[in-house]
C-alpha cells in the first residue's frame, strides 16, 4: 500500500514538471511570436524572456572586476559589454536548444522565485545556483569588457565572448569557449572540448589548456607573440603554423615536446590533452 | 791664434759682423781644432788598452741592464695580468652573486604568489621556481603542497612538472606520495608515466605496494593498478 501511495506521488511530481516545461515551452513560443509579430527586436524579447534577471552594480565601477560562478547543472555564459555593471539572465536551457536555429533565447520561467544568489564585495560578483538541484539551466551574465571570471560547472559546459581579462574554467563533463579574447585562460575539462579565439595573447600570464578526453582548438592570429608547448599521449596535433619538436635531455631521459612559436614568443601557452586531438588554427588560413 | 780671438771671432760671427777673412780665419781654425782633438782622441784610445775586466764588468753591466729589462717587462705583464684576473674574477663574483640574489628573489616571489588566489598568478609562481636552479628546501615543500591540495588542475599539473624537472629523489619521493591522492586522472596518469620512466626498478614495486596498502576505493585503485601495469 505505502508503495504505491510512494508510486503515485513520485508520479504525479513527474507529471507535474512535465506539464509545467510543455506549459512553459508554450510561453515561450507564444511571447517570441508576441515579439515578432509586434516588431520588436528579438533580443529584447529575449532579455524579457528569462526566467529570473538582477543587475548587480559595481562598488568601483571604474576599476576591473572579478566575476566568480560555480554551478553544478547549469550552463553558464559571459559576455563583455561596455556597461558598467553586472547584470544576470538566467534562461531554460531546454527551451534555448528548442528555438536556438531562431537565433532567439527563451521566455519566462512560471516560478519567478530567484533561482540563484550573488554577492558584490569591492568589485567581486559571485554568483551560485539557490540549490544544487536545479537542472536545465542558462545563466547569462553581462560583465564590463575589462573583467576577470573564475568560472566553473561541473555538468556543463562555459561559453565566454569578448572579454580583456583572465579566465579561470573549468568543467567536468562540458565544454568550454571562449571567442575574441584579450587576455589568458587556464582551462580545464574532463569530457568536454576547450575551444578558444585569441584576439591577442597576454604575456602577463601563463595559458594553461587541459583535457582527458576532449580536443583542444585554438584559433590565433599570425601577429601574437606566443610560445605554445603541446604535450599530448595518443591524439594527433594539427597547426597551420609551423610545428618544431624540442627533445628534452635531462637526468630522466629524453622527452619529446612539440612547440608553435610566433613572433617573439612574449606569451607561452601550454596544451595538455591525454586522448583528445590539438589544433592550432591560423584565422587569415581559414576566413 | 789665442783662444780669446777665437771666441772674440766666434762672437762677432754669432752677431753678423765678421769680415771675409775673419770668417776663413775663424773656420779654418775650427778645422784645425776638431783635426786636433781626433788626433787627441786617437792617441788617447791607443795609448789605453782596455782590460778584459772592462769588458767582462761592461758585459755583465748590460747583463744586468737586460736583467733590469726583462723584470721590468715582467713586472709590468704581471701587473697587466693582476688587472685582468682581478677584472674577470670581479665579473665572476658580481654575477654569481647577481644571480644568487636573482634566484633568491625569484624564490621569494614564487613563496609570495604561490599564495595568491588567482589560478594564474600560482601558475607564474610554478613558472619561476622551474627556473631557479635547485628546487629545495620550503620551494620544493610549497610545490609538493600545491600538487596535493591546489583547487585547480592545471596548477597541480604545473606543479608536477616543475618536480619532475627538478628530478632530485625528494622530488620523486612527493610525486610517488601524491599518485594516490589526485582526483584528476591526467595528472594521476602522467605522474605514474614519469615515475615509471625512471631507471629505478624498484619504483613500479613500491607503487604497487603504496595502493596496495591504501584505503581508497576499488575503483580508483584498479584504474591506478591498471596504469602501473600497463
Amino acid at each position: 500500500m505505502r508503495k504505491s501511495v510512494i508510486l503515485g506521488l513520485m508520479l504525479l511530481v513527474i507529471s507535474q514538471l512535465w506539464s509545467q516545461s510543455a506549459t512553459n515551452e508554450a510561453e515561450i513560443k507564444k511571447q517570441i511570436d508576441q515579439a515578432i509579430a509586434n516588431g520588436e527586436d528579438p533580443r529584447v524579447a529575449l532579455q524579457r524572456a528569462s526566467l529570473w534577471s538582477a543587475e548587480i552594480p559595481l562598488t568601483k565601477p571604474w576599476l576591473k572586476g572579478k566575476l566568480n560562478v560555480n554551478t553544478k547543472f547549469s550552463r553558464i555564459s559571459v559576455n563583455g559589454t561596455d556597461q558598467d555593471f553586472v547584470s544576470v539572465y538566467v534562461y531554460d536551457l531546454r527551451a534555448v536548444e528548442k528555438y536556438a536555429p531562431l537565433n532567439l533565447e527563451p521566455n519566462r520561467w512560471v516560478d519567478t522565485k530567484p533561482l540563484i544568489e550573488f554577492t558584490e564585495n569591492n568589485n567581486e560578483v559571485t554568483i551560485t545556483e539557490k540549490s544544487d538541484k536545479l537542472t536545465g539551466l542558462l545563466i547569462s551574465i553581462n560583465v564590463p569588457y575589462r573583467f576577470g571570471l573564475k568560472l566553473e560547472a561541473n555538468e556543463e559546459s562555459i561559453f565566454v565572448f569578448d572579454l580583456e581579462g583572465e579566465i579561470e574554467a573549468s568543467s567536468v563533463k562540458g565544454d568550454i569557449k571562449f571567442i575574441r579574447l584579450k587576455g589568458a585562460v587556464v582551462a580545464s575539462s574532463e569530457e568536454g572540448y576547450i575551444a578558444g579565439n585569441y584576439l591577442e595573447v597576454s604575456p602577463r600570464y601563463p595559458n594553461m589548456l587541459s583535457s582527458v578526453n576532449g580536443d583542444v582548438q585554438l584559433v590565433i592570429p599570425e601577429s601574437a607573440s606566443v610560445n605554445i608547448i603541446i604535450s599530448i599521449e595518443e591524439g594527433p596535433i594539427e597547426s597551420d603554423y609551423r610545428m618544431k619538436t624540442h627533445r628534452n635531455t635531462d637526468k630522466n631521459g629524453q622527452s619529446d615536446i612539440k612547440m608553435v612559436q610566433l613572433g617573439l614568443r612574449e606569451a607561452s601557452i601550454g596544451i595538455t590533452s591525454l586522448y583528445g586531438e590539438v589544433r592550432i588554427i591560423d584565422p587569415s588560413r581559414n576566413n | 791664434m789665442s783662444q780669446n780671438h777665437l771666441d772674440r771671432l766666434k762672437e762677432k760671427f754669432y752677431e753678423g759682423k765678421t769680415s771675409f777673412e775673419e770668417e776663413e780665419e775663424l773656420f779654418g781654425n775650427i778645422e784645425d781644432h776638431i783635426i786636433n782633438a781626433q788626433q787627441d782622441f786617437y792617441e788617447f784610445s791607443q795609448s789605453h788598452e782596455l782590460s778584459q775586466a772592462f769588458d767582462d764588468n761592461l758585459k755583465i753591466m748590460l747583463e744586468k741592464d737586460r736583467g733590469k729589462q726583462i723584470r721590468l717587462l715582467w713586472r709590468q705583464f704581471s701587473r697587466a695580468a693582476a688587472i685582468l684576473l682581478f677584472g674577470i674574477l670581479t665579473g665572476v663574483l658580481y654575477k654569481d652573486y647577481q644571480s644568487a640574489d636573482v634566484s633568491l628573489l625569484r624564490e621569494e616571489l614564487a613563496l609570495v604568489l604561490s599564495e595568491q588566489q588567482s589560478a594564474h598568478l600560482r601558475l607564474k609562481a610554478l613558472e619561476l621556481a622551474s627556473e631557479l636552479p635547485q628546487i629545495e628546501g620550503e620551494v620544493l615543500n610549497t610545490i609538493g603542497q600545491m600538487l596535493g591540495n591546489d583547487e585547480n588542475v592545471n596548477v597541480r599539473l604545473a606543479a608536477y612538472r616543475a618536480l619532475s624537472r627538478s628530478a632530485n629523489k625528494s622530488a620523486q619521493v612527493i610525486l610517488m606520495n601524491s599518485v594516490l591522492e589526485q582526483e584528476s586522472f591526467l595528472i594521476q596518469s602522467s605522474i605514474v608515466k614519469y615515475l615509471l620512466s625512471l631507471s629505478d626498478p624498484k619504483i613500479k614495486i613500491e607503487l604497487l605496494e603504496i595502493i596496495e596498502n591504501s584505503s581508497i576505493e576499488d575503483g580508483r585503485k584498479k584504474r591506478i593498478e591498471n596504469l602501473i601495469t600497463l
